[in-house]
Formats: structure tokens, sequence, C-alpha cells
């Protein structure tokens, strides 16, 4: 199922076609990927926004291999650089993983081995790719430490992780993915567990690596605001599928659908006080019996006729971008100038 | 690192101090009564009582007393009481102590080995020769089991950890079940007779110790049987735990970290998991080793190795105070050196320890 | 800006005015001991100091601050769940300071807690009824504690008749409704929401944030909102505490504070915040991390970091010596906003980017 929407920006570097990931459990299979297409490209910040059991972390980390195939059923392709990753065997894989496309992800202070030294850590992971003697490897581990703003590196080298702050250990992360210059960095909630200025720098430090090192940069996260800062795309996930996937400006001010309006209009705005939060109704589903037809439909204050029966196919309806809802593109845009204009009470 | 290391080892010292104060206080201070009284014999004049109180140094004050029974318990009973080594004279068996008549000759046993560990009211030696003799074969059969405990059970439960749910895990835990299960008494006279009655190559695994410096060939034979029966118990919670353990660290973000960076995935096991999982085994090693040293008493028996266990049991079944306490000292002293080591070792494998 | 070296309110409104808490100058210090058979304290954590604040009947206050700013220790501090080192708390007129534990019982009725972690803050061995029932049983005086207990579930959005359920069987959301109803049992005049939606996802935090709202018109509470997360403060509160290490930096209006903050760290930390409107906006960045609260910086704690003092000094190396050496009064700067700093900030002035690295 090919992505229709393009992007002027030239040959994808990762492209996921129709990628299925399911689980089977003794309760049932869970479907934790349900048929999702997307592509990266050199220079891109792509965003992908989803809430918990979304299926925004499983889909990047089958990318890389880290699911365990024996344990879940995948389907799909997921080409990085012309090659099927899905089809790789191990050994090529691992020659991929870590060099050419990396990946953070969002607890930092779990992130690193407590008992070796962080300089020993970031070593192992040059040494494992690149055939250098350790004074190099340490040299380069030092470049790379302060390329991503680390105090004194050639001493901090030495410590061990838990000596590190919150910040430091993202950045020491950040700099073990960059290494090799990889062509994707794959980002899972890097500053979700961070105070709000040390997330403003580690968002600077991404932003600026993409751009010196023009690489395709995924953002995964839950938090709207940070996709709309620093994504030039935006994918929306629910339930293992793409809702929507846009140019960052189209999906905040144009969103096509249900379940993006519902996440724009819960999230408080720091600039407006007085706004009604309008929360979506119920909970997200559950992966193993999800909803027939549109897993969103039982949470829809739109939902219609074809809704909890057929599964609306993910493309685009006139509405400028692609998405995965039964409405008509006149309808959506109807409906969300209405949404917009119901939220704004009066202040008291 | 090191000053950790010098600090554990400066508690450990003071920990020892402590247990030999104790020692002393319980069994020599507290019990009421003027010992000179007893080892005097039966009719003792004031003089008497008086030459032995000198003998004795309890005419001393209680830190030199407790000074002089440090002295006695680390370097020995000296060249204090030769007498009763003397083959010449007989020595007639009495229940208390009795104070030298004559230069020449024992009459009785004299109060030798007192105030340090004393002598055994069972056997009249010393007590601490008797610990002496025995420790290093209780030693020998413990360091060899713990070897072979250490090895098997840790690669049982890696390997079990890591074909979770397969054939070999079951046939693992399996064998730990058995292994927890099967007393050891039981398993140690089948091994006998497994080994040595049925099976005809297997004379020179005999039962008894055999002392490593008169034929070391002899010592290992006769030390596999024990060995291996004393370690299957100890095998198979290990492998239990080190099962666990290995599950859940692999389980841990830095392991997915290390996947990621395209580490293969034996180095991600062995050089990332298995080192965060090692640290509780450390500890729990450690306690075991030295719990072992004064109670590996079935294995002891069931081998008849005379070693610290069968010594314990012996004593407490007849009421040998000294020969008790001299365990007593032992195994504490154990214990607190076990410590330092596993304190160390632990520190050396976590380093987020070192700094506390 | 008029200073005050002894403040005589803390919003500059209703002097002598009927707070229904009132902290002043709430100092705790938590000492750090070494040694091995004698303790000794070698250092200290500054987890709050010198804090000075009013909360007044049906307010909202929020309070806001990073991790080491000291703001849930001050939570803990008012509800005397700890000691303060110096300083007094006044509840409905009262000074608690001194009380012991058993005098404090009668008070707690009028105090309560809800937590961050939905997951850990309730015991799972026991029923949902079990725990919002807890305090009518610790209490006393309650006949029909299972009427009650059904009726505080529906007002939550509880299903009454999932009674005798765990919390495991239960989502994030619905436990956290769980807290909240068992915040509301003995109809206490303040609670204390200590990072209640963090843990939460994006469209389940709406409704919890909903829900407390229409409570506290309903039950008439006051509120004292913890929180990192600037966007939802900002949403809840009326009044706004930012702490910064330990200290309290700045207080005013919700309105006021966002759109006029006066000190460099309130509009630091508000530029920082991703605005969700997707346009590139100007980040002030600050450099470094938050120093370690056991060993603070001298003077006003802010200056290793701050752009503002960078800029009155001229140079990114050098910061004026009062940033340095003293800390500065939290003093009136207009009319209910309060801040602590030598040179705040001006209506319309403009951050420049502290140079960082």
């Amino acid at each position: 199922m090919s992505n229709a929407y393009a992007s002027p920006r030239g040959e994808p570097l990762l492209d996921v076609r129709d990628l299925k990931v399911h689980f089977p459990t003794p309760d049932g299979v869970v479907k934790a990927v349900d048929g999702l297409s997307f592509s990266v490209r050199r220079g891109e910040t792509f965003g992908i926004v989803g809430e918990s059991g979304s299926g925004k972390s499983v889909t990047c980390l089958t990318a890389l291999g880290l699911i365990n195939r024996k344990s879940a059923h995948i389907e799909g392709e997921v080409l990085f650089k012309g090659r099927d990753l899905l089809t790789l065997p191990q050994d090529e894989l691992r020659k991929v993983r870590g060099k050419e496309l990396a990946m953070i992800f969002q607890d930092p202070f779990a992130c690193l081995h407590p008992m070796y030294r962080v300089g020993d850590q970031l070593v192992e992971a040059v040494q494992i790719h690149d055939d250098m003697s350790k004074k190099a490897a340490r040299e380069r581990v030092v470049e790379m430490l302060s390329a991503v703003g680390i105090p004194r590196p050639r001493e901090r080298v030495r410590d061990y992780p838990h000596q590190y702050s919150g910040g430091m250990r993202q950045r020491a992360m950040i700099a073990m993915a960059l290494l090799h210059n990889p062509d994707v960095l794959i980002a899972d909630e890097p500053t979700t567990a961070l105070d709000v200025t040390v997330q403003a720098q580690i968002l600077e430090l991404i932003e600026r690596i993409k751009g010196e090192f023009q690489i395709g940069v995924i953002l995964i996260t839950h938090d709207l605001g940070v996709v709309a800062d620093v994504a030039q795309t935006v994918m929306v996930m629910y339930a293992g599928r793409a809702m929507e996937l846009g140019g960052r400006n189209e999906v905040f001010e144009r969103p096509l659908h249900p379940y993006t309006w519902g996440l724009l209009e819960s999230i408080p705005r720091v600039m407006s006080k007085g706004e009604l939060l309008l929360p979506i109704e119920g909970s997200p589903p559950s992966l193993i019996n999800v909803p027939a037809g549109c897993p969103f439909h039982p949470r829809c204050p739109h939902r219609f006729g074809p809704c909890d029966e057929e599964r609306p196919a993910f493309k685009d309806r006139g509405g400028g971008h692609p998405e995965a809802c039964h409405l008509t593109a006149e309808d959506k845009r109807k409906l969300w100038v209405e949404r917009e204009a119901g939220r704004t009470k009066v202040a008291v | 690192m090191g000053r950790y290391v010098i600090r554990r080892l400066l508690w450990t010292v003071l920990v020892v101090l402590l247990v030999t104060l104790l020692t002393f206080v319980v069994f020599y201070v507290m019990p009421p009564g003027n010992p000179a009284i007893r080892f005097a014999g039966k009719q003792p004049t004031p003089e008497l009582i008086a030459q032995v109180e000198k003998q004795f140094g309890l005419d001393r004050s209680l830190p030199e007393q407790y000074a002089h029974f440090l002295r006695r318990l680390f370097l020995g009973d000296g060249t204090e009481c030769p007498l009763y080594l003397r083959p010449a004279c007989a020595i007639e068996p009495v229940e208390e102590f009795v104070v030298l008549e004559t230069p020449g000759c024992a009459t009785g046993v004299s109060g030798c080995g007192w105030p340090g560990l004393g002598m055994s009211f069972d056997s009249r030696t010393a007590v601490r020769q008797e610990l002496i003799e025995r420790t290093p074969r209780t030693l020998s059969l413990i360091v060899g089991a713990a070897v072979i405990w250490l090895l098997l059970g840790v690669s049982i439960g890696v390997l079990s950890a890591l074909k979770r749910r397969t054939i070999w895990d079951r046939l693992a835990m399996g064998f730990a079940l058995f292994g927890i299960s099967a007393p050891v008494f039981w398993l140690g006279l089948v091994a006998l007779w497994i080994f040595t009655v049925k099976l005809p190559f297997a004379e020179s695994m005999g039962t008894g110790y055999v002392e490593f410096g008169t034929d070391p060939v002899g010592w290992f034979t006769h030390l596999i049987l024990p060995w291996t029966v004393l370690a299957l118990l100890y095998a198979a919670f290990y492998a239990r735990m080190t099962r666990g353990n290995l599950i859940d660290t692999m389980g841990e973000d830095y392991i997915r970290t290390a996947r990621a960076k395209g580490l293969p995935e034996r180095r991600v096991i062995f050089k990332h998991g298995l080192r965060a999982s090692l640290t509780p085994i450390v500890t729990m090693f450690g306690l075991d080793v030295a719990l072992l040293v004064g109670g590996a008493v079935i294995t002891e028996t069931v081998f008849n190795i005379q070693g610290l266990g069968n010594y314990a049991v012996q004593s407490a079944v007849s009421a040998d105070l000294p020969a008790m306490t001299g365990v007593v000292v032992i195994v504490a002293f154990a214990v607190a050196f076990m410590n330092l080591v596993v304190d160390i070792v632990y520190a050396y494998l976590d380093p987020r320890v070192r700094y506390s | 800006m008029s200073s005050l070296a002894e403040p005589r309110t803390t919003t500059g409104e209703r002097p002598g005015g009927d707070a229904l808490v009132s902290v002043r100058n709430l100092t705790k210090r938590f000492p750090i001991t070494r040694g091995i058979i004698f303790q000794r304290e070698v250092a200290r954590v500054h987890a709050v100091e010198d804090v000075s604040f009013d909360i007044f009947p049906g307010e909202t206050l929020g309070l806001v601050g990073e991790s080491g700013s000291g703001k849930t220790t001050t939570a803990r501090l008012i509800t005397k769940l700890i000691d303060a080192t110096s300083g007094s708390i006044a509840f409905d007129g009262r000074d608690i300071t001194a009380l012991g534990r058993r005098q404090m019982r009668p008070l707690r009725r009028e105090m309560q807690m809800i937590f961050q972690d939905p997951y850990s803050s309730l015991n799972p061995r026991q029923t949902i009824g079990q725990i919002i029932g807890a305090p009518y049983a610790i209490q006393g005086g309650e006949r029909n504690i299972r009427g009650r207990v059904q009726g505080l579930m529906d007002r939550v959005g509880l299903n009454p008749e999932h009674f005798n359920r765990y919390p495991h069987e239960f989502s994030g959301g619905q436990r956290q409704r769980i807290g909240v109803a068992r915040a509301l049992a003995l109809s206490p005049k303040l609670i204390i929401c200590d990072e209640p939606v963090s843990a939460l996802d994006v469209s389940i935090q709406a409704q919890i944030l909903n829900l407390l709202e229409g409570l506290q018109n309903d039950f008439n509470l006051t509120y004292l909102f913890i929180s990192h997360d600037l966007s939802v403060v900002r949403h809840i509160s009326d009044r706004i505490a930012v702490m910064y290490l330990g200290h309290i930096v700045e207080i005013g209006t919700a309105e006021e504070l966002y759109a006029n903050p006066k000190h460099p760290y309130t509009a630091a930390l508000l530029s920082a915040v991703p605005k969700g409107t997707g346009g590139a906006h100007e980040r002030v960045i600050l450099a470094g991390d938050v120093p370690s609260p056991i060993d603070p910086p001298s003077g006003c704690v802010f200056h290793t970091r701050c752009p503002k003092a960078r800029m009155v000094s001229g140079s990114p190396d050098e910061v004026p010596e009062n940033c340095r050496t003293e800390f500065p009064p939290l003093g009136e700067v207009e009319q209910r906003h309060l801040c602590a700093c030598w040179y705040p900030l001006k209506a319309g002035e403009e951050l420049q980017q502290a140079a960082h690295r």
C-alpha cells in the first residue's frame, strides 16, 4: 500500500510498507501494529504521535530488529536504503543496527549499564562496527561527547552512569547513537523523563545534529507540543494504525481526523486559559479486541453508518494529506471549524 | 575502590575482635566461681590456689587476661605446657583440671590450653590443636564443592534462562528440583554405594580423608564424591537464582541499548546481562560458604571426614564446652572474613556501591 | 520595585488576610551523614529554603518547578508528613508547626493529598471500597460507610458497583479517580495534588483535570496543585508560585505570570515549553543542568544559569555582584505579583539567549 503523501525532499531513507506486528498471547493476538505505511527522508524530522498502546514504539523496535522474530508475527516491508530489514539475516541486521540506523530511548536513567564506565560503553559501540584501536576509539568518543555538549569530556569519560545527571545521560546516549554517523536516528520519547528546560536543550541538540549531519530523525512522543515545535511531518497513531499523516502545519491547522481533534482539544495550551478542555470519552482500546471497523469509533462523537463495520482506508480523501476516516473532506472541514468555535468559552 | 577496601578491612578486624571479646566474656568471665579452685585439685590449700592463680594468670587484671587469651588463641599455647606431651607420663582420665604436683611428670591433666581455647573435655587434647587439624579438611571439602556448585549452578541457570520454556529449561529446572529435594545423606549414601560398591574401578574413592601432603591424588579422589554430593544442593539453588536474575536483567533497558548498538547477542548476554545478575549471587555465595564451615555436618559424617562440622555435632552432643567454643569462634571468623570478601567483590562488580 | 524586608503578606493582597494556609520562612534541610559507628553530618540537602506564601480559601495555587525545586517537599511539609527545619505553617488560622502527631490527627481530616503515580499509590491488596472507605475507618464517626463510598465513586465517575474490585482491574485514569475519591471522603478543606496527571495519557489527563475543576466548585475546595507541566498548571490555577532549588522565585496570578513573567527563570521556563502552535519560536535555552541542592550556588541560586544577569553585566562569564552574594527578597513588582530578583524583567523585555556550552 503506497503512501500517497509525497514529499519534495527526494528518495526516502526509510520506507515502511504495510507493517503488521502481531503478538500471539494466551489471551489472544495482540495487534500492536496493524498495517502501517510511512517514509522518512534525509533532513526530515518525522514525528510519530500517539498515546500508550498506539504502537509507535513497537514500529521502530521492529524496524531495528529488536523485536524477537520468534515471538511475533511480522508482515510487510521495512526498506532501509533499499534493503528490507525484515528479511535480513541477523548478522547482516546487526551491522546496520547502531551504525546506519540508530535508536535512543526514553529513560536515560536505565539505558546505560550501571556497572561499566560511560566511556567504556561508548568505546564498545565504536569498536563493534569499526576496526579501531582502543586509543583511537576513545578519542572519537571524547570528540562526540564534546559535540553533544558534555562539559570536560575527557574527565567525564571515566565516570559511571550514576554520576551523570539525567540530561547528561541522554546526551551521552545521543552521542553513542551518532558515533558512526547513522543515516537515520530514531528517538523514542527522548525527553519525557527530563525536566522542561533540559528537554529544550535536548531537542535543540537533535535539531542541530540533524542539520549538521543531514540525517533523518524519527521522533516518537505522546507530547503534541514537542512534535509541533520540531517536526516537519507528523503521523498520528491509534491502536496500531495511522490515523493521519501530513506536514506539521497541515496536521495542526487543518487536522482531518476526529482522534487528532480530540487530542488537540484535550491539551491545555500554555498561552490560553479559559478554554474548555474537551477530553475524549472512554479509554484507549485493548489491542487484543480492537473494535471492528474503525478502531476509534466507540469514542468518536461523529461516527455514522460504516464506522463500526468497515475499516477506513488510509488515503487522501481530498483533504490534502492521507487519513483513515470515513467522513468526507468537506464534512471534516466543517466539523473542525465548529469544534474550534465551540471550544472557547467566555473567560470568567 | 581502594578506600572502600580499607574501610571494609578495618571494619572486619573490629568485628573479629568483638567476637573474641564476646567469647572471652561469655566463657571465661561470666561463669561463677574461681577456676583456680577447680584446677587446684581436691584439697586445695590457699597457697596452692595462689600458685595456680599465678600460673594461669588469674591474678592479673581482666584486660590482661583478655590479651593473654588473644595471644593463646592466635599464637597457640606456647611453651607453657610442655608436660602433657611427655609420653612417659601416664595421664589418668579425670574430669577436672589438676595442677601438676611434681615438675617432672603430669599426674593429671594440666590446665594447659587455658585461658586459650582450652582442653577438650572428651579427648583431653588442646582444642586449638584439634581445630588446626580439622579446619583444612573442612576447607578442602568446602572450596572444592563451592567451585563445582558455582560453575555448575550458574551455567545451568544461564542455559535455562536463555532457552526459556524449551526442553532444556525444563530439564534444568527438574534437576534443580531434584537437587533441592534430595536429602544430602541419601545422596551421599547412594553415591557411595554406586561408586564404591557397585563400580569396581572406583575403589580409590573411599571414605575418609587423605592428607594432601601425603597423597595428592588420594586427596582428590577421596574428595570427589563428597564435593559432588555437597555441591548438588547448592548448585540447584544457584541454578534457579541465576535463571531468575538473568531473566529479570535481560528485560532491563540497558540490554536493549546494547542490542541497539549492534552487539552480538553473546556479548549482550555474557558481558552486559550476566554481570548485572551476579551481584545477588555473590552475596548468597559468601554466606553459604561461611555457614558451611561449621555446617557441612551430614556430608562430613557420611563420608567420614573428620572436619569441623562433625566436631561441632560431637561436642554439642557430649556437652564439650571448650570444643564448642572453639567451633563457634572459627565459624564467626569465617563469616566475618567471607563478609569482607563478598563486600569487596560486590564493590568491584557494582561501582555504585563504592560511592555510598 | 518595593522590596519588603519582612513580607507583610506574600501576595500583596488582603493584608492580614484569611488565608487557609500560611507558610512563613519555611526551611527544610536533610542531613547527609557519614560514619560507621558515629554518624556525623557531612552535608545537607537544601530542599526548601525560606519559603513563604499563602493559599486562600477556594483558590487553586499552582506550584511549579523542575526536579530539585523542592515543590514536593513543600507539600509534605505543609501536611506535616515531614517536620520543618525552621519556619512556620499555619492552617485555618492556627499555627500547626509544633503540633505533634496526635494533635495533628483531627486536622488531617481537613487536608488531603492526591499522588502522582496511580499505580503505586493504591494498596493492591485492598478493594477500592476499602481504600476509599479507609479515611472513615481511621477517623471514625461514620456509620454508613458503604453508602458514602459509593456516592463518592459515582461523583468521580466510577461505577459504584465496582466497589469490591481491586486496583489492578482499573486503568490508570480510573485509579487516579479512586485517589480523588479517597481524598474527598472526609470533605477536606484543602487538597494537595502532587503531579496528579503526569503519569496519565493526554486524553485521560483532560478528564481528570475537568473532574478536579468540577469538584472544586461543588465541594468548595482549595487546591495546591503541584506540577512540572506548565500548560496544565496554567489551566487549572488561579495563582502560581514558581520554585527553583528550594526557593520561590515568583508568585502571581496565572494570567500575569504567563503574559508578563518577571523572573528570568520563569521566562526561560515558559519559553522552553513546546507551544503546540506549530510556529517556531525563540527558545531561551538555559545552560547546563540544575545545580545540586546539596551544594547550591551562593547568593541568588539561579545566578549560575541566569541569562538576565549576563545581560546586565554585559559578559557571558560574569554576573553582577549582588546576584552572586545575596539572595534577593521576594518583593512586590506589581499588584499581586511578587518576584525574587535584583533585575526583574520589564514588560516586553526579551531575554537574550544565554551563551551556552
